[in-house]
C-alpha cells in the first residue's frame, strides 16, 4: 500500500470567544492516500469546515487556534510551519475549493488574472506561459471557449461555470491534495452531478487525494472511498463507503442515512433526527449524541464512549455498536 | 411593538455604558451643558462689559487665569459664556434639520410616486450640490450675518442628510410584514408613520443627530471665525479665534484656549456618536 | 459609453434646479435689490437705472431666462464693485483653490491609506487603536484652529514656513510649495480622519469575504492579498466618500484661505459677501455647485472604471 500523503493525528482546534476556550474539533485523526477520496460528513456546526481550514492553516488567528495534534504532509508537520512556509504549501501542495462559487471569485478581476496568479507564483513561469497553462486547465474542466473565458469577469458566469473555474484554479498547480468544502451544495442538481463527475475524473488523472466535506451522504456515495462521520467536533464513525451505507453502526449515521429521501422507507413523512447539535462549549459528561439518541442508556450519560477500532477501516464511537460487534 | 423598541434601547444603553469612550463623550457633553447653565457661578467677570483697559492682551495670571483679549475682557469668562452659544450652535441647526427633514423624509418615503421621485429627491440632490459653507455664505450675503442666520444656514445644510436617511429607512421598512399588518387592520397613514415607522428610524437618526451636532459646532465656529456668524462682541468660541488671529505672533495663547475648547466638545460629540452607533447597530461587534 | 450618457443626462434636472435656487437667492434680499445694492441714500434715478441694469422691471420668469441664457453662453455678469467680469474674477481665483483642494486631498490620502489598511489588516491591535485615536482627534480639531497652531509653531516660532500668502506655481514653484504646505496639511488632516475610518471599515468587510479566502488558499502572501485583491474592492465605496470630500473641500477651503490669506475662490466669496457684491456671490456659488455636480459624475464614472459589474452594464441600473 502506498504511503499516506496526509496524516492528521489527534487534531484539536479551539475557538477563543471572549477569553473562554471552546473546543471545536477534538482528537481527530485521518489518513489520506493518493488517488482516493475521503468524505467528511456531518451537520453544519460539527467542525468539518473548521477541520479543513485548520489543514490549510487559514483559521482566523483572532478567534481560533490549533491546540493539539499534528497535520503531516509527507512527514512534514504543517502545524509547525511559519506563515511564509505555509504559503508555499497552499495552492501548490494542498488546494481548496469552497461552497459559494458566487462569492469565492474576486469580482473586480478577470478569470484569467485569478487563474494565472497562482501559476506564476508557484511554478515560476512567465505570464505568457501561465496563460497557456491556464487555458489548458480551463479545457480540462470542460469550459467551452477558454480563450474568451480568460477575459470574462466572474459575474458574467453561471454558478456551475464559476465552480469549474474554482476547480481549475485549485488544480492549476497539480496539488497532491484537494479539499472540497461543500463544492456542490450551492448548485442545481444537474450541475451537481457534472461537477462531481469532473472531480472524479480529475482525481484519477492527476492522482491526487481529495477530502470532500459535505452534509450530503448522497454526494459522498457518488465519489468517496472512505467516510468519516463527524458529530460535535468528534469523529463518531469511519468506514468504507459500502459498509457505511449497508450497515451503519453509529445511531447518528443511521439517522443521517434515514434522513435521505430516497432511502427512507418508514412511511409518508421524512425522517429527521430529533433535536439539534449541541452548541460548541456545552459541557457534556457522557456521549455527545446522547440527547438525540434513541438507544441512550445510563452508561452513555456517565462517560464519553471511546472511538473503538473494529477492523482496518472501521471504527465507531458508541458503546452499543462497539459492544455488539 | 413598543416593548420591542424599548428593549432595543435598554440593550443599547447597556452596551453604551460598557463603552468607556462613549461614556467619556457623554461626560464631556454634560460638562458643556453644566458650564453653559452655571456660567455666572463659574466666573465673576462679565464676558462683554467687563473691559479692563489696564490689562489688554494680558498673559495668564491669577486675576485672569487664561489672560485677556484686545479689549481687556477676561478670556476665561468669554470661554465660559461661550459654552452657551456653543450649546445653541449644537442644538438649533440640528433641531431645524430634524423637525423639517424628518417629516419630509417620512412623507416622501412612505408616499413614493411623483412627489417623492420627481420633486423631493431632485430638490435634495440640488441642495446637496452646494458645499455647506458656500450655502451659509450665500445666506449671509442676502440676509446679513449674525448668529441666528448662521444657525439657519447650517441647518439647511443638514437637511439633505436627514431627509435621505429617513426616506431610505422608510422605504426599507414599509414593506415589512408588521407594517403591512398595521395597514391591514386599518391604521391611518399618519399613525403608521409616527407609531410604527418613526421609532424604527430613530436609532439611525440618533446617531446622525449626535454626529451632526459635532459638525454644527465646527461650522458655527468657522462662520464666526470668518465673521459671518456671531458678532465680534458675542463670546462665541469662533469669534474668540477671530480676535486671536490678529495676535498670533505676539499673544499665541489667545488662540489656544478657544480652539482647545472647541476640539474637546466636538471630540465629546464624536465619541458619543460613535458609541451610539456601536450600541444601536447590532451588526457591529464590540 | 451608454452609462456615461445616461449619467450626464440625469444631472440635467439637478443642474436646472440648482440654477433656479441660485437665481432665487437674490429674491431673498429684504426690500428692493437695487436699493440694497446702492444704499439708502441713492437717488431714485440711480435706483431706477440699477433696476433697469439688473432687469428687475421684467417678470421674474423672464428675468430667469435672460439670466440663464447669459450664463449658458458663459457670461456670468459683472462685479457690482468695479464692473470687472465675474468670469475673469473666478478664473483668477480658481487655480489657487484647485491646487489647495488637490493638495489637501493628497495629504488626506497619504495619511488615510496606510493607516486605514494597517488598521484593517491588524484589527484590535495597538496600531489599530492608535489609528482610530488619531482619526478621532482629526475629526474633532477644527481645521482652521489647527492651521493657526501650525502658523504659531512653523511660522512664528521656527520660522521655516511663511505664515500667510500665496505664490503662484508658475512664478516660483519652490515658494509655491512652501506657501501651500501649512494650509494643505491643516485641511488634509481633518479629511484624512474621515477617509481613514471609511477605508478601515470597507477593508475589514472585504477581508472577510469568500474571495479573500480563495486568494489566501492560493498561497498568495499577505501583501498580495491586501494590495492585489482586497484594496481594489475596498476602494469602491471609498470613491464615493472621496468625491463628497473633494466637493466639500471647495467649501471647506473658504476658511483655510481666510486664515492663510490666500487669494482663492473662497476668499473671493467672503470678500464679495462683505462688499455686498451679490452678482459675484451668486455666480461663484452657482459655479461651485456645478463643480460639485460634475465631481459626482466623475465619481460615478470612476466607479464604473473600477467595478466591471457596472462598466459592463450589469447590476448598474440603480
Amino acid at each position: 500500500m502506498a504511503e499516506a500523503v496526509l496524516k492528521i493525528k489527534n487534531l484539536c482546534v479551539d475557538f477563543l470567544d471572549d477569553h473562554t476556550i471552546v473546543p471545536a474539533v477534538s482528537d481527530l485523526s485521518i489518513d489520506i492516500f493518493p488517488g482516493e477520496t475521503v468524505g467528511l460528513v456531518g451537520e453544519s456546526g460539527c467542525g468539518k469546515s473548521t477541520t479543513s481550514l485548520a489543514i490549510m492553516r487559514l483559521l482566523d488567528t483572532n478567534n481560533a487556534r490549533i491546540s493539539k495534534g499534528s497535520i503531516e504532509l509527507h512527514g512534514q508537520d504543517l502545524t509547525k510551519l511559519s506563515e511564509k512556509e505555509m504559503q508555499r504549501i497552499r495552492g501548490k501542495e494542498i488546494s481548496m475549493i469552497f461552497q459559494e462559487p458566487m462569492t469565492s471569485l474576486n469580482p473586480v478581476y478577470t478569470i484569467g488574472r485569478q487563474l494565472t496568479e497562482g501559476i506564476v507564483l508557484h511554478q515560476g513561469v512567465s505570464q505568457k506561459e501561465a496563460e497557456t497553462i491556464a487555458i489548458d486547465m480551463l479545457q480540462k474542466v470542460d469550459i467551452p471557449r477558454p480563450e474568451i473565458m480568460m477575459k470574462s469577469y466572474p459575474f458574467e458566469l453561471s454558478g456551475g461555470m464559476r465552480q469549474r473555474v474554482m476547480i481549475a484554479i485549485a488544480l492549476s498547480c497539480n496539488p497532491k491534495i484537494l479539499i472540497a468544502d461543500e463544492p456542490t451544495t450551492a448548485l442545481d442538481v444537474t450541475v451537481q452531478a457534472q461537477i462531481l463527475d469532473l472531480m472524479n475524473s480529475l482525481r484519477d488523472e492527476l492522482q491526487m487525494a481529495v477530502i470532500l466535506i459535505t452534509h450530503d451522504l448522497g454526494v459522498v456515495a457518488e465519489i468517496c472511498k472512505y467516510v468519516y462521520v463527524m458529530y460535535a467536533g468528534q469523529i463518531v464513525e469511519t468506514a468504507a463507503i459500502d459498509d457505511l451505507l449497508n450497515d451503519p453502526l453509529h445511531p447518528y449515521t443511521q439517522g443521517l442515512l434515514n434522513s435521505m429521501p430516497d432511502r427512507w422507507q418508514g412511511g409518508d413523512r421524512l425522517y429527521n433526527i430529533p433535536g439539534t447539535v449541541p452548541l460548541p462549549g456545552t459541557e457534556i459528561k457522557g456521549c455527545k449524541f446522547a440527547d438525540r439518541c434513541e438507544y441512550c442508556t445510563e452508561k452513555c450519560r456517565q462517560a464519553p464512549p471511546p472511538l473503538v477500532r473494529l477492523d482496518e477501516h472501521r471504527s465507531v464511537r458508541c458503546f452499543r455498536s462497539a459492544g455488539t460487534q | 411593538m413598543n416593548r420591542k423598541s424599548q428593549s432595543v434601547y435598554a440593550l443599547a444603553f447597556h452596551r453604551f455604558m460598557r463603552n468607556k469612550q462613549a461614556v467619556l463623550g457623554a461626560v464631556i457633553i454634560l460638562g458643556l451643558v453644566f458650564v453653559a447653565v452655571f456660567a455666572p457661578f463659574l466666573t465673576h467677570y462679565d464676558p462683554i462689559f467687563d473691559q479692563d483697559y489696564n490689562a489688554v492682551l494680558a498673559s495668564p495670571s491669577s486675576a485672569h487665569i487664561f489672560g485677556t483679549d484686545d479689549l481687556g475682557r477676561d478670556t476665561f469668562a468669554r470661554l465660559v459664556y461661550g459654552a452657551r452659544l456653543t450649546t445653541a450652535a449644537a442644538v438649533l441647526p440640528v433641531a431645524f434639520a430634524f423637525f423639517v427633514g424628518v417629516p419630509i423624509g417620512l412623507y416622501s418615503g412612505y408616499k413614493g410616486g411623483f412627489i417623492d421621485q420627481w420633486i423631493i429627491t431632485r430638490l435634495v440632490d440640488a441642495l446637496q450640490a452646494f458645499p455647506s459653507l458656500m450655502l451659509a455664505l450665500a445666506l449671509a450675503a442676502v440676509l446679513g450675518g449674525g448668529f441666528l442666520n448662521a444657525m439657519l444656514a447650517i441647518g439647511i445644510g443638514f437637511l439633505p442628510a436627514f431627509i435621505r436617511i429617513t426616506r431610505g429607512q422608510v422605504i426599507a421598512l414599509k414593506n415589512q410584514e408588521y407594517i403591512l399588518a398595521a395597514r391591514s387592520i386599518g391604521c391611518s397613514n399618519l399613525r403608521i408613520a409616527l407609531v410604527h415607522i418613526l421609532p424604527n428610524v430613530m436609532p439611525t437618526l440618533l446617531v446622525q443627530i449626535t454626529l451632526a451636532m459635532a459638525t454644527a459646532i465646527i461650522s458655527e465656529a468657522g462662520l464666526s471665525y470668518i465673521g459671518v456668524g456671531a458678532s465680534p462682541e458675542q463670546p462665541s468660541w469662533g469669534s474668540l479665534l477671530r480676535t486671536a488671529q490678529s495676535y498670533l505672533v505676539t499673544q499665541p495663547w489667545v488662540a489656544a484656549f478657544p480652539g482647545l475648547a472647541i476640539s474637546l466638545v466636538v471630540l465629546g460629540f464624536n465619541m458619543m456618536g460613535d458609541g451610539l452607533r456601536r450600541a444601536l447597530d447590532p451588526k457591529i461587534k464590540q | 459609453m451608454r452609462v456615461i450618457i445616461k449619467r450626464i443626462a440625469s444631472a440635467i434636472p439637478v443642474l436646472a434646479l440648482v440654477s433656479i435656487m441660485v437665481f432665487l437667492m437674490l429674491q431673498l434680499l429684504p426690500g428692493d435689490p437695487a436699493t440694497v445694492i446702492l444704499g439708502e441714500e441713492a437717488t431714485p434715478e440711480a435706483v431706477e437705472a440699477m433696476r433697469e441694469h439688473l432687469g428687475l422691471n421684467k417678470p421674474l420668469i423672464v428675468q430667469y431666462f435672460d439670466w440663464i441664457t447669459k450664463v449658458l453662453q458663459g457670461n456670468l455678469g459683472e462685479s457690482l464693485v468695479d464692473g470687472t467680469s465675474v468670469n475673469q474674477l473666478i478664473m483668477e481665483r480658481l487655480p489657487a483653490t484647485i491646487e489647495l483642494a488637490l493638495g489637501s486631498f493628497l495629504v488626506a490620502l497619504l495619511i488615510a491609506l496606510p493607516c486605514g489598511i494597517l488598521s484593517a489588516a491588524r484589527p484590535n491591535t495597538f496600531a489599530d487603536h492608535l489609528c482610530s485615536f488619531i482619526s478621532m482627534i482629526g475629526m474633532s480639531i477644527p481645521h482652521f484652529w489647527l492651521g493657526m497652531m501650525c502658523i504659531i509653531v512653523f511660522a512664528v516660532e521656527l520660522g521655516v514656513l511663511p505664515a500667510s500668502g500665496y505664490v503662484p506655481f508658475f512664478d516660483d514653484p519652490a515658494e509655491n510649495l512652501k506657501s501651500i504646505i501649512l494650509p494643505v496639511v491643516a485641511t488634509g488632516f481633518r479629511e484624512s480622519a474621515i477617509l481613514m475610518r471609511m477605508i478601515r471599515s470597507s477593508m475589514l468587510e472585504v477581508l472577510q469575504s469568500d474571495y479573500i479566502r480563495t486568494a489566501k488558499a492560493k498561497g498568495l502572501s499577505e501583501m498580495t492579498v491586501l494590495f492585489g485583491h482586497a484594496l481594489k474592492n475596498a476602494m469602491i465605496p471609498v470613491i464615493t466618500t472621496s468625491g463628497i470630500m473633494l466637493a466639500g473641500l471647495l467649501g471647506g477651503l473658504v476658511i483655510t484661505e481666510s486664515i492663510f490669506n490666500i487669494p482663492g475662490y473662497g476668499k473671493l466669496v467672503i470678500d464679495s459677501v462683505f462688499n455686498r457684491d451679490f452678482i459675484t456671490v451668486q455666480s461663484a456659488i452657482l459655479v461651485s455647485a456645478v463643480f460639485v455636480v460634475f465631481i459626482n459624475i466623475a465619481v460615478d464614472l470612476l466607479y464604473a472604471f473600477v467595478d466591471p459589474r457596472i462598466r459592463l452594464g450589469k447590476e448598474g441600473n440603480s
